[in-house]
């Protein structure tokens, strides 16, 4: 009888603690972990429509009021759509860097047959982001809170000038898109 | 009662130990979750598993007798410099491998494990000479191949340098590597290449450019980064490589080629050697060769340490080289082309004695190619070649771009100097005798003091001096060179022998603080492979006790730390030559008697006519002395792109007391090639970013490197100059490589998986000609 009771005793207070630990808040699952730094791309498009494209030099600009981003690569455009003219890198120009601008330039010496036209992905840029609201704003670590203020900067461009392969001008519409992540 | 006593204890007892373990279940699993740094994060459509295996002061136990390191289980191969693990003992990669470190071990790891940053925190390399066959056996490292593509135009080289990263191991890794450039190397263009797609990089800030890889790092995106630690020594890391893959990092810059002794010399560091890093303060006891060169009693960490390979961290420097022993030896090697257009003049006498090439001549072109049998990449390629004709003439390059109108201007010392009568000489030897100068580079120096003592003149005085761990000499006066004096110094010559570490310091101080005899020319001259950490502050010192003094500097060696020798000379209002293994250190010292036994045209004054020059752009700010067969080159800045008909500048100066005057001819480069496709005239101003095929860009960047050189050689004299400022900003606009930007490039398209592995320092070659043994510490 006595060992029925020391069991039971020592089970009902097994089950009491265990019961109350487990009760404990745990960790959340990490589906969406604050964050203040992340990379994204933007894809830069142009189209010339029925003009060869020789020639461009933009300006990129990202509005983004909660936080800052930041050009951390560039890179070339779409190898088979604008037929390898812009597959390499645009240069930036890095003194506009220094005053937080993004200046991007590129020309190819492709004969005039093989240039691209219409629209195509002419370069993409690698961007780091950073959200200073969020943090600011959620010293409590609230996801969800988190998860409205940390938003996508959007993006323009302003076209500076764009060429054929003999220099003379053209218009050209430009867009940057923020790109596939894989 | 009792028995009720009992049973309430022994449940209470149960009780308790069971919830204990409940709770620290919970807590267990939440330190794995939280072992990643505070700074790794997740983007919100990510749901990566959390890593593991960062170390984390947080979560690793110490107790005072034993010291825990968890390392993360990543690799073939376990750090151990006699074995080679059997994989099949080696944990998973998602496993954890703990390592109990002993306490006399904690000291030496204390930098191991002060930061993940560190390059080599945990090794993945074997030791690999085989004891039964005494066999050399090649080491997996994640540097396979370097690339070298240059082109010379004029005397403008252009040159990419490509290094090919790859993962030989079987978990994800970080690249470090120490490598070299020219120190006159104005690198402008970053290109990472991960598979087929191409990222330039992007000049940043150096603390933020260092932020961001970090940062990129450690989400798991493949990032790259490059540093300059000297003009001459940069460092590269390359995050997220990924097993089996491998990742391409191209580097462009732009330099100026010597012009010595009657040829043009193109000249391409391969390894960095071995440094030492005197201490700021010495405890008394601090008289370890081992521990003096190792720099573990300095107070500075701002040097470049050397050790062996799998050694990170020994050495207490931030910046280490790691060096594989005698017997060991990497398949990174390296191939090098080089492209020459003397613009219409035939090139004569193409010369390598440091490498195997082969040529190819076309008209005025010729093409220059290392043998592939010769690309182990353990000494500098140095490349001679003259041209044809009277040789070349003092000329100014100019040129505009979209940073405005830069020129270059190559003065070329008058021949009428060759014909003046020579001035008594007081001649100051000071020889290297540290453990790095042993065997030939020591022997060669000699050598070289022998044959200069044998051609001073009753009228000339001398000195010699040594130092190592200290500085002594033949005595405390320069002596007349008189034939018993001569005997006497070269038996002091004799008795000289090399080891311990290179407190150069103690060698400048006794040689720039003789009494000098003013009614004598004085000069010091450095034999030495200037590998030393502390260059700032030799060349500080320099500065403040040159005096009446010119300091001709002698690089001893395979691999010459060339920014000392170098900077020696350009502040020292000297000259340099450099002795390698196989040159005539004699037919060398002989061209520099009779160098130093003509006159030099001195207080050189330049009247730029009608070039509208902006006098406070133009670098060397102290315009030098112009001695025989030694051309100088300067570096400008126009206030306008005007470029008058007709235009020359004035270069007035003295010799032997007259004064005479050089005319040199301005030649105007056109801002673009003609043969490019984009743009005509018509949409120039539209189109001046694009970076068309010309020298401008080439002069502008050649111009902010040596202002940026200029800015620190002042600041290494007076401490007021606000350096770093003034070379950030300067940097920033030009896009320039310099110890206060780096180039950061991200590849942000896709994300790899796993924590972003173990830091693999890439070991390098001793330097051909100098001794592990003498040079890097071994911790038994």
């Amino acid at each position: 009888m006595i060992y029925k009771l020391i069991i039971s005793a020592s089970l009902f207070i097994s089950t009491f603690v265990l019961a109350t630990s487990t009760s404990v808040p745990q960790p959340v699952p990490a589906v969406f972990t604050p964050t203040s730094i992340r990379f994204q791309t933007i894809d830069l498009y142009a189209d010339s429509e029925d003009e060869p494209l020789a020639a461009y030099q933009i300006e990129v600009i990202a509005e983004f009021p909660s936080g800052s981003v930041s050009l951390v690569g560039v890179e070339g455009g779409d190898h088979a759509a604008t037929k390898g003219a812009f597959a390499q890198p645009p240069v930036y120009d890095p003194d506009a860097l220094t005053h937080s601008r993004i200046i991007l330039a590129a020309y190819t010496s492709c004969d005039a047959a093989n240039l691209p036209i219409g629209r195509v992905r002419i370069a993409r840029l690698h961007v780091q982001i950073e959200s200073t609201a969020g943090n600011a704003a959620n010293p409590a670590n609230d996801l969800n809170q988190e998860r409205k203020n940390i938003t996508n900067p959007t993006y323009r461009v302003r076209v500076i000038a764009a060429g054929r392969a003999d220099g003379t001008r053209i218009t050209a519409d430009f867009e940057a898109l923020p790109g596939e992540h894989r | 009662m009792k028995r009720w006593n009992i049973v309430l204890v022994s449940g209470l007892i149960v009780g308790l130990f069971t919830a204990t373990i409940a709770m620290l279940l919970p807590a267990c699993g939440s330190s794995r979750g939280s072992a990643p740094s505070a700074r790794s994060t997740m983007s919100e459509s990510s749901s990566r598993p959390a890593r593991s295996g960062i170390i984390n002061p947080n979560d690793t136990p110490q107790e005072k007798s034993v010291e825990w390191r968890r390392l993360h289980a990543l690799p073939d191969y376990v750090q151990n410099r006699t074995a080679l693990a059997d994989p099949s003992c080696l944990p998973s990669r998602d496993e954890e491998l703990w390592i109990i470190q002993r306490p006399g071990e904690a000291a030496r790891s204390r930098a191991r494990a002060a930061s993940d940053d560190i390059p080599g925190g945990g090794s993945l390399m074997t030791t690999t000479r085989d004891a039964a066959d005494n066999t050399d056996k090649q080491i997996p490292v994640p540097l396979r191949h370097t690339d070298v593509h240059g082109s010379i135009n004029g005397y403008l080289s252009s040159v990419t340098v490509t290094q090919q990263f790859h993962n030989p191991f079987n978990g994800k890794i970080e690249a470090v590597y120490v490598f070299p450039l020219p120190e006159n190397a104005a690198v402008n263009d970053f290109v990472m290449k991960v598979g087929d797609r191409t990222i330039r990089g992007i000049i940043r800030e150096r603390e933020q450019a260092e932020q961001i890889y970090n940062e990129a790092r450690s989400q798991g995106y493949v990032a790259s980064l490059l540093t300059e630690e000297r003009p001459n020594i940069f460092t590269q890391k390359v995050a997220n490589i990924e097993p089996g893959k491998s990742i391409d990092i191209a580097i462009t810059y732009y330099s100026t080629l010597a012009y010595v002794d009657g040829a043009y010399e193109f000249v391409f560091p391969m390894v960095v050697g071995p440094r030492f890093n005197p201490p700021a303060t010495l405890p008394a006891d601090a008289d370890s060769d081992r521990d003096l060169r190792a720099g573990s009693i300095t107070g500075s960490r701002d040097g470049i340490g050397a050790v062996s390979r799998g050694a990170h961290g020994s050495s207490g420097q931030i910046s280490e080289v790691q060096y594989l022993r005698p017997g060991e030896r990497s398949g990174h090697d390296i191939s090098l082309v080089l492209s020459i257009d003397a613009g219409g003049a035939l090139i004569d006498n193409i010369t390598c004695k440091s490498h195997v090439i082969e040529s190819r001549r076309d008209g005025s072109r010729v093409d220059v190619r290392l043998r592939p049998l010769d690309a182990v990449p353990n000494k500098d390629f140095v490349l001679r070649y003259s041209l044809a004709g009277d040789g070349v003439r003092s000329a100014l390059l100019a040129a505009t771009g979209e940073r405005g109108s830069h020129f270059s201007l190559m003065l070329v010392p008058p021949d009428e100097s060759k014909n003046l009568r020579r001035h008594p000489l007081e001649l100051v030897f000071v020889l290297d005798c540290s453990g790095s100068m042993n065997g030939e580079p020591l022997a060669q120096a000699k050598r070289a003091i022998e044959r200069a003592l044998r051609q001073l003149q009753p009228t000339d005085t001398f000195q010699l001096i040594r130092f190592s761990n200290n500085a002594d000499s033949l005595g405390p006066a320069p002596l007349p060179a008189t034939p018993d004096n001569i005997r006497r110094g070269l038996a002091y010559l004799r008795t000289l022998s090399s080891e311990g570490g290179t407190m150069m310091i103690e060698g400048i101080k006794a040689a720039l603080d003789f009494p000098h005899d003013p009614a004598r020319l004085r000069f010091v001259s450095f034999l030495t492979d200037g590998y030393i950490g502390n260059e700032a502050e030799i060349l500080g010192q320099i500065q403040h006790r040159l005096g009446p003094t010119r300091i001709f500097s002698f690089g001893v060696g395979s691999s010459v730390n060339r920014y000392l020798m170098d900077s020696m000379a350009r502040v020292g209002r000297g000259g340099v030559a450099y002795v390698a293994q196989g040159d005539s250190s004699t037919d060398i010292i002989d061209a520099f008697m009779e160098r130093i036994s003509r006159p030099a045209m001195t207080d050189l004054s330049i009247d730029w006519g009608s070039l509208p020059v902006d006098a406070s752009e133009v670098f060397p700010r102290r315009l030098p002395d112009l001695f025989a067969g030694r051309p100088v080159v300067i570096a400008g800045k126009l206030m306008n792109s005007s470029s008058p008909d007709g235009a020359a500048v004035r270069i007035t100066g003295t010799i032997n007391g007259e004064r005479r005057t050089i005319t040199v001819p301005v030649q105007f480069s056109s801002a673009h090639a003609s043969n490019h496709a984009v743009p005509t005239s018509a949409a120039e101003s539209s189109f001046a970013l694009l970076p068309l095929p010309d020298s401008s860009a080439a002069l502008a960047m050649v111009w902010a490197r040596r202002k940026i050189a200029d800015i620190a050689e002042a600041a290494t004299a007076d401490t007021a100059v606000n350096a770093t400022d003034l070379i950030r900003s300067l940097a920033l606009r030009y896009g320039l490589l310099s110890r206060y930007t780096a180039f950061v490039a991200v590849d942000s398209l896709t994300r790899t998986e796993g924590s972003f592995g173990t830091s693999v320092a890439v070991p390098v070659n001793m330097p051909d000609g100098v001794k592990y043994e003498t040079t890097v510490p071994e911790y038994k």
